[in-house]
């Protein structure tokens, strides 16, 4: 996979590189700072980019500012934001340019490297990963605790983070037809379309907590 | 050029304008004797030396822009204590030492500046009709005129002297009695205060500010270092283990016990990290860094469950950081005790100030009752508030919504 990558702490950007080696990744690019990010991608045009939202030269947030430009020039790109912390209005920013492909997780992330390369992967194949803080805090503005039961709104959370059935089974310890069934459930108590499946379920429900 | 004609018409006017009161101090300053003589019988003899100052004092409050408030203590009682009263109080010493020095002064002035300008029009055009005298006669900067040499400069000599009295020693002369008034006639200790006041206000203002560039500095300094160095060392943990979960295993045991030392530290930093994160969020909202005060509240109304409406001035000054910070957490705090505790259906918010003071409004359509005695938020807002030298107030009728308006001192 060939990655460019916004980063302007040294550190961080050699723990990145390193992670992405370790995977088989390739980093085909480099932006130190906010204006080069959109030139960057453009000639690069990667499998996917990796953002940091606070950049040179104003610290403020360049990346998140050069991941929604960089869509209106290559709207298919994947994108994953890096961010030292998150904020839901963020969140809402980088989704209305579309979940698909979209990515926004905390820094502190990086060092779960299995959970990290599994969202980079996910990301890049036009999936969803959302920091479970973001997710929370999505869930804050629009709670369904009314209706679900605990273990659904568990469910409904690993969903928003972009997990897939399997993936939720397995992080909750629990087998694939429970989830199928919670899911079931929420959908119907939520009032979700239940027909969709796979990724469109996602957007469903980001849709749903997003709203 | 212009400037500096402007500069000496406006002093000349202001001494102009000090001959109404020049003039009757004068003659106030020959009764002197007969108002002390009298003034143990009649303290009201007094008067009108008080309106007199009087209006000297809005004269000069005219010309300094701002009013001289009158300094007196109030006279009441009988005519002893009215006497005493008189006696006592600074200001009549006051007044009476700014009778002497403008009765004595004030006219002469006025009249001097005044007559400077037709005496600079005088010199200018001496050389055209001095022939016309007897010899000797005219005069030109203390020279008497003799010869067509000495006309045709010194004169001239006379125009430069009067034009820089005009302009160098009116304007001082000016300003000095302007001062000098303002400090007899004007309320002494008040006054001092006032400066006091003055100078905290803008000590306190840099203080701000030197202490919000410093919060900055410490946000990005525990980011950028502290929790980027945390990160790294978090990657290489993670890196290592899964190098060793995926080794085949020399000695099992071994290995698991290495991978579970080395996922403890790496939960153990993940911790530390949130914990730096909410420590960074305490200290100064990294939002606020980003979009500022107006995106900061809009991001947090955005972020409740209820719908809050949002207003804020477009044209508010950017306040310094602590109060910045300070505002958004007073916000922060009451939308959260909106959600928790007010069953509203919606709320409001309104950010506004007129550049002294910062105001912020948070309003509930809810159950109202809400008192900073119940452990809620309240106190919270209070004691920050109250830090900054702000206040705030707690509208909350039972049944009748809660209102929160805290004004924060921007400087």
């Amino acid at each position: 996979m060939r990655i460019v990558l916004a980063e302007d702490n040294a550190l961080l950007r050699e723990g990145i590189a390193l992670l992405a080696k370790s995977a088989g990744h390739e980093i085909v690019g480099i932006a130190v700072n906010g204006p080069e990010i959109v030139p960057t991608l453009l000639e690069h045009r990667p499998d996917i980019a990796v953002l940091d939202v606070r950049m040179p030269p104003t610290f403020r947030d360049e990346g998140l500012r050069a991941a929604i430009e960089a869509r209106e020039h290559l709207p298919n790109l994947p994108v994953l934001v890096l961010s030292q912390y998150v904020e839901q209005a963020y969140a809402t920013e980088l989704l209305a340019t579309g979940a698909a492909g979209t990515g926004y997780l905390l820094k502190d992330r990086v060092g779960r490297v299995e959970e990290f390369l599994d969202a980079l992967d996910r990301v890049a194949a036009g999936g969803t990963a959302l920091d479970p803080e973001v997710v929370t805090q999505l869930m804050t503005r629009h709670d369904p605790l009314d209706t679900l039961t605990a273990r659904e709104r568990e469910v409904l959370h690993l969903m928003a983070q972009g997990h897939d059935n399997l993936a939720i089974a397995r992080l909750l310890v629990v087998t694939e037809r429970a989830v199928t069934k919670h899911i079931g459930n929420i959908f119907r108590k939520l009032g979700l379309p239940t027909t969709d499946s796979g990724h469109r379920r996602v957007l469903a429900v980001l849709a749903y907590v997003n709203a | 050029m212009r400037t500096a004609i402007r500069r000496s018409a406006d002093a000349t006017a202001v001494l102009l304008s000090g001959l109404p009161t020049a003039l009757p101090a004068l003659i106030g300053l020959l009764a002197v004797p007969v108002l002390v003589l009298v003034l143990p019988f009649a303290p009201e003899v007094i008067r009108p030396l008080r309106s007199l100052a009087g209006m000297e004092r809005s004269r000069v409050g005219r010309v300094l822009g701002h009013d001289i408030p009158e300094p007196y203590l109030r006279l009441d009682g009988d005519r002893w204590q009215r006497f005493r009263t008189v006696v006592r109080d600074p200001a009549t010493r006051r007044d009476l030492g700014w009778l002497f020095a403008h009765g004595a002064g004030g006219t002469f002035l006025g009249v001097t500046a005044v007559a400077l300008w037709p005496a600079i029009v005088f010199s200018l055009t001496t050389p055209l009709y001095w022939w016309l005298f007897p010899p000797a006669t005219m005069t030109a900067a203390l020279v008497e005129l003799r010869t067509w040499p000495q006309a045709l400069t010194l004169p001239f000599v006379q125009a430069v002297l009067y034009s820089a009295a005009l302009y160098r020693l009116v304007p001082v002369i000016a300003r000095g009695q302007t001062r000098l008034a303002q400090s007899l006639l004007g309320p002494t200790d008040r006054a001092l205060l006032a400066q006091q006041v003055e100078r905290l206000t803008e000590t306190r203002t840099e203080a701000l500010e030197s202490h919000g560039a410093e919060l900055r500095r410490i946000e990005r300094d525990l980011h950028d270092g502290v929790q980027a160095q945390l990160v790294a060392v978090a990657v290489r943990l993670g890196l290592t283990e899964r190098a060793l979960s995926t080794t085949a295993a020399t000695a099992a045991t071994e290995q698991t016990t290495a991978l579970s030392l080395v996922r403890d530290a790496r939960t153990g930093i993940e911790d530390s990290l949130a914990n730096l994160r909410g420590v960074i969020r305490g200290i100064y909202p990294p939002i606020l860094a980003d979009r500022g005060l107006g995106g900061a509240v809009q991001a947090l109304a955005g972020g409740q469950r209820i719908p809050v409406s949002v207003s804020i001035s477009d044209n508010l000054p950017r306040p310094p950081a602590p109060i910045e910070a300070a505002a958004y957490f007073v916000v922060a705090e009451s939308l959260t005790n909106v959600t928790k505790h007010s069953t509203a259906q919606h709320a409001e918010v309104v950010v506004d100030g007129d550049g002294t003071h910062l105001r912020i409004i948070v309003r509930d359509n809810g159950q109202g009752g809400a008192s900073s005695a119940g452990g809620s938020g309240l106190l919270g807002i209070q004691r920050r508030v109250a830090a900054l030298d702000g206040s705030a107030r707690i509208d909350s009728p039972v049944d009748g919504g809660t209102t929160i308006e805290v004004l924060l001192p921007c400087g």
